[in-house]
């Protein structure tokens, strides 16, 4: 029996002893929340962060709008003064032939030459004038109006204006090819300028792209959230556990719809805008709809025949910022539908290889998978099972690792005469009670 | 659509060639199909009937003083001179006629006029017949006003659309090029074109950005070879030196050892990913992923020092200096077989061409070579597409600057073809080392990847936490007085000899604390007991009690002087 008294009291301080730390540690754990959560919520002027924001991406399009401007007035410096060139030299030379020949027709018919050999040359002369003339308009800077009296210095081809949209529709590879640089200079400046601005445009563009794309991912969200809303207040009735799988569902649906947006939607977003600026275009310029259309297609897609093209000057502007847009949406629907058909038809049938190098696009920092799996490691060793291989060898009795933690009895205390009774009588008059 | 696992090695290969052959034949029927549609919707029957139409509302409506339409015909006119150099004949044929007309006619005007202009005509028909084969080089030598003037060239409404137009059309158009040197005209063509643009164009990028990343990937090779060239001369540049300095050998060994054990850690973790990431029940692409696991870690060796960013800076300057060679090269082959372009102007077409701008001042015209140039528009086309993922990453950064991470685990990680969230692949991380589950439901996300930036930027050494030295056991006999003293707690003890002397009060008082705590534990045992006599009694282990009778604390003097305490 007293072996019996001398082991029971030493599991409670086993039990107790186990359940401090455990405690502490979630206690720990919420001091580590409570401090992040302070740090997170400290007041940051509110202007900084929208104007760390902003920042870059209006300095991008400030940049772009200069660097276009700039190129507009190059090129109007490089290209007008050889417009205005070829077509003085083109009206001169035939204002010459035509002067030349009035005078020699009058002077054959005061010599008293016959009639029909003054009509063979005056149909020599007048088929002269008209390929000297024809030569002119293939120039491409001489119109009907400059031949009349005192219309010579009327609409040049290469205006400021001008030139901005030839510039505009150079970098965003759209081309009409309406006006082209013909002086070498022009050229070679041409390819420099292009070859720097059209990665610029490009990015511009993009990344007007980019904000449309994620505003229209946010607002189908919404609008998925409102419909699922509408649909549970039809279906009030329905129990609790349906509504725990439909929180999960929910969920589900939520990564879904952060994935993919259905391509219709994009379609008729595309269509809206080309239809919009149809009409638009229609009421500027004079045409139909259909050319209209036509030309938003044409202009969109960036394939830019030229055949149509907008001739009112004074809306330049308006129709360059119809452009900037409507690429900036054809981007968006390439962004949100393209990219991922190009990667799965690029893999199809393949094994993963590249593994290594696939690029974790988390908030515009590139992370590599290694430094997940490093990360990963560590939480092994922090949580994981451990395999210790060294065995501690102990002399005497089992000792477990934590002995250290343990604490016990003095056994100076049970030594009490008095203890040691006041523990007996306790313990047989319980059992011997328990007996009757 | 996969692949069924059946497949062996050798034919998985070919089954994906056959499907990038297939998109790249695609858009070739594509054009073809493209072209002949055109062709027939842009026929010259249509086209007239179409102009009879519009000259109806044009005679209505008096025409505007800004057209200035040309004629279909653009017709060449020579002096009476410059036909009498090319072809003598004319002018005796004249002369010939001329005689006839008034000997015949007698000076009759009505006869005269009407039988002049027919045979005068038909002297001049015949004089059209050697013109082309004289019209490059005589008349430019003889009439020297002429040569800076550009060439008008002789075009039918019947030749407009002719195949070699068509087939440029059509393929500048899914291209998204457009030199616009041909245009539809009728309802119906444009209509078509529309349609045929809507399918063509995204089908048409689609095959060229997949031939653009095979691209990538061959230049990547080429790099890597370069980087090893590199390396090697290097490593020979290195034992020249240590040959010439022989008593430096042994200090930068031990740095050499580490790093080799780090990537050799490297390269564990990086095998238990790769079966993380792989499928159950793919029994067949195992094999495949551990050779392409040798491959990549026959690289790592090499490319693990190196930052992501210098690598990515190499491979945009070897992209731009290709680009540039094959500009140039284009450009020399171009300005052999096209008549109107020389070196120059061969290479400002083909920028503005390749960069899909396509002004259309200059057009291909060589109906032989066309096939040449239109494979070389494809593949510069592909390096372009390369071009614009590069500025698309630059685009990403610029995008997302001072910008909060969001989202950080529905993140999309794309292993090729294939994608998976973030958070879903952590999840199978930890799985994998056997992470407790709760540790995975609060881990946070954004936290983790920020400190794994910083330790990529060098401003963190790593995320591993420091390990916690083991416990060394004494290999003497186990005693409760030495595991005292390496516990942490304050409580001191009675059989302790440093405090017996000094705090005698103290020890008085947390003996007794002990004491009534005990008691009060063994009342509540006593209640438990009576209360469920079920539970059974304890088992006594016979080791723990030998132990726990022979305790070696014991000192009855101590007793002794308790016991009179307690008393008083």
């Amino acid at each position: 029996m007293p072996f019996v008294t001398s082991h029971l009291p030493y599991t409670p301080g086993r039990v107790g002893m186990f359940t401090r730390p455990m405690h502490q540690r979630h206690y720990h754990r919420r001091e580590q929340d409570q401090n992040e959560n302070d740090i997170t919520s400290r007041p940051m002027a509110t202007w900084k962060t929208y104007a760390r924001i902003i920042l870059a991406h209006v300095s991008l399009i400030v940049l772009s709008v200069v660097y276009v401007g700039f190129g507009a007035f190059l090129f109007y410096q490089l290209e007008q003064p050889n417009e205005v060139e070829v077509r003085a030299r083109n009206i001169e030379r035939f204002n010459i032939h035509k002067r030349q020949m009035i005078e020699h027709l009058w002077e054959m018919r005061e010599s008293g030459i016959g009639q029909h050999v003054v009509e063979d040359l005056a149909v020599k002369y007048v088929d002269n004038v008209t390929r000297i003339l024809f030569e002119a308009f293939d120039t491409h800077c001489i119109g009907a109006k400059h031949l009349r009296p005192g219309g010579e210095d009327e609409d040049y081809n290469w205006t400021y204006m001008t030139a901005l949209f030839f510039t505009t529709t150079l970098l965003t590879t759209i081309g009409y090819g309406n006006l082209t640089p013909v002086t070498g200079r022009g050229k070679l400046l041409c390819i420099l300028y292009a070859l720097f601005g059209v990665p610029l445009i490009l990015i511009t563009v993009a990344d007007i792209g980019k904000f449309l794309s994620e505003n229209i991912v946010q607002l189908y969200t919404w609008y998925r959230k409102l419909r699922e809303k509408c649909s549970k207040q039809k279906y009030s009735v329905i129990s609790s556990k349906d509504d725990k799988n439909k929180e999960g569902d929910l969920n589900l649906d939520h990564l879904e719809n952060y994935i993919s947006i259905p391509i219709f939607l994009i379609v008729a977003i595309l269509l809206s805008y080309i239809t919009f600026g149809a009409v638009v275009l229609s009421m500027w310029e004079g045409w139909d709809f259909f050319s209209g259309f036509y030309f938003s297609f044409i202009t969109m897609t960036t394939v830019g025949f030229g055949d149509i093209v907008p001739l009112k000057r004074e809306y330049y502007i308006l129709d360059l910022c119809y452009i900037i847009i409507g690429l900036s949406i054809t981007t968006m629907c390439i962004d949100l539908v393209g990219i991922q058909y190009i990667r799965k038809m690029h893999y199809f049938g393949r094994a993963i290889k590249d593994a290594r190098f696939a690029l974790v696009n988390v908030g515009g920092k590139m992370v590599h998978v290694p430094d997940l799996m490093r990360y990963a490691s560590v939480l092994q060793q922090k949580y994981g099972q451990k395999k210790t291989h060294d065995t501690i060898i102990v002399k005497g009795a089992y000792a477990p690792k934590d002995l250290s933690k343990i604490r016990f009895i003095d056994f100076g205390a049970l030594a009490s005469i008095e203890s040691w009774q006041s523990l007996w009588s306790i313990l047989t008059g319980r059992t011997q009670e328990v007996h009757v | 659509m996969k692949c069924s696992f059946h497949i062996p090695e050798k034919y998985q290969w070919a089954s994906t060639l056959f499907v990038h052959v297939a998109l790249i034949a695609g858009v070739a029927v594509y054009t073809v199909f493209g072209a002949l549609s055109m062709q027939w919707l842009e026929s010259p029957d249509r086209v007239r009937a179409l102009l009879k139409r519009e000259l109806k509302p044009v005679e209505s409506l008096p025409p505007p003083p800004s057209i200035s339409g040309l004629p279909d015909r653009i017709t060449r006119v020579y002096l009476g001179e410059e036909l009498a150099i090319l072809d003598p004949g004319v002018h005796e044929c004249l002369e010939r006629t001329i005689l006839t007309l008034f000997h015949d006619t007698k000076c009759d005007p009505y006869s005269f006029e009407h039988l002049n202009i027919e045979l005068i005509d038909r002297c001049y028909a015949e004089a059209n017949v050697p013109i082309p084969e004289g019209y490059g080089g005589q008349p430019r030598k003889k009439i020297k006003n002429k040569e800076e003037e550009k060439d008008v060239i002789d075009e039918t409404p019947a030749e407009k659309w002719s195949i070699g137009n068509s087939v440029i059309f059509a393929f500048t158009v899914i291209t998204t090029i457009g030199y616009g040197h041909v245009a539809p005209e009728t309802f119906e063509g444009r209509l078509f074109l529309i349609f045929y643009g809507v399918i063509g164009v995204p089908f048409t990028l689609l095959t060229i950005a997949d031939l653009g990343m095979f691209l990538t990937r061959f230049l990547k090779n080429l790099l890597t070879m370069a980087r090893r060239f590199a390396h090697y001369l290097v490593k020979l540049y290195q034992k020249a030196k240590k040959q010439r300095n022989k008593s430096q050998k042994t200090s930068p060994v031990m740095p050499d050892s580490e790093r080799s054990e780090v990537w050799n850690t490297g390269k564990e973790m990086k095998e238990m990913s790769m079966r993380t990431a792989r499928e159950p029940g793919e029994g067949d692409e195992i094999e495949v992923i551990e050779n392409g696991n040798d491959e990549n870690g026959k690289e790592e060796d090499e490319e693990e020092p190196e930052n992501n960013e210098p690598r990515k800076t190499e491979e945009s300057i070897a992209l731009g200096i290709t680009f540039t060679c094959y500009l140039v090269a284009g450009a020399k082959i171009l300005s052999v077989y096209e008549p109107e372009m020389d070196f120059f102007k061969a290479l400002y077409f083909n920028f503005v061409t390749l960069t899909t701008i396509g002004l259309g001042d200059f057009v291909p015209k060589s109906f032989d070579y066309l096939l040449i140039t239109l494979i070389y528009i494809g593949i510069g086309l592909a390096l372009t597409t390369m071009a614009i993922e590069i500025a698309a990453d630059l685009l990403k950064k610029l995008h997302y600057i001072g910008r909060k991470m969001e989202n950080v685990g529905q993140a999309v990680v794309w292993f090729g073809g294939k994608k998976m969230t973030m958070k879903s692949l952590v999840k199978h991380l930890g799985d994998q080392f056997n992470i407790p589950e709760e540790e995975l439901a609060n881990f946070d996300m954004s936290a983790f990847v920020d400190n794994a930036i910083k330790v990529e930027k060098g401003e963190i050494a790593t995320l591993r936490k420091p390990p916690t030295p083991p416990v060394v056991f004494r290999e003497r006999a186990f005693s409760f007085s030495n595991v005292r003293n390496s516990s942490e707690s304050a409580l001191k003890y009675v059989d302790d000899n440093r405090f017996s002397k000094t705090t005698q009060p103290t020890i008085y008082t947390v003996i007794i604390h002990e004491t009534t705590r005990t008691i009060d534990t063994l009342h509540n045992l006593a209640d438990a007991i009576r209360r469920d006599p079920s539970i059974p009694r304890l088992d006594l282990d016979v080791h723990y009690l030998t132990d726990m009778s022979a305790p070696t604390s014991f000192d009855e003097n101590y007793l002794r002087t308790y016991t009179n305490a307690r008393r008083k």
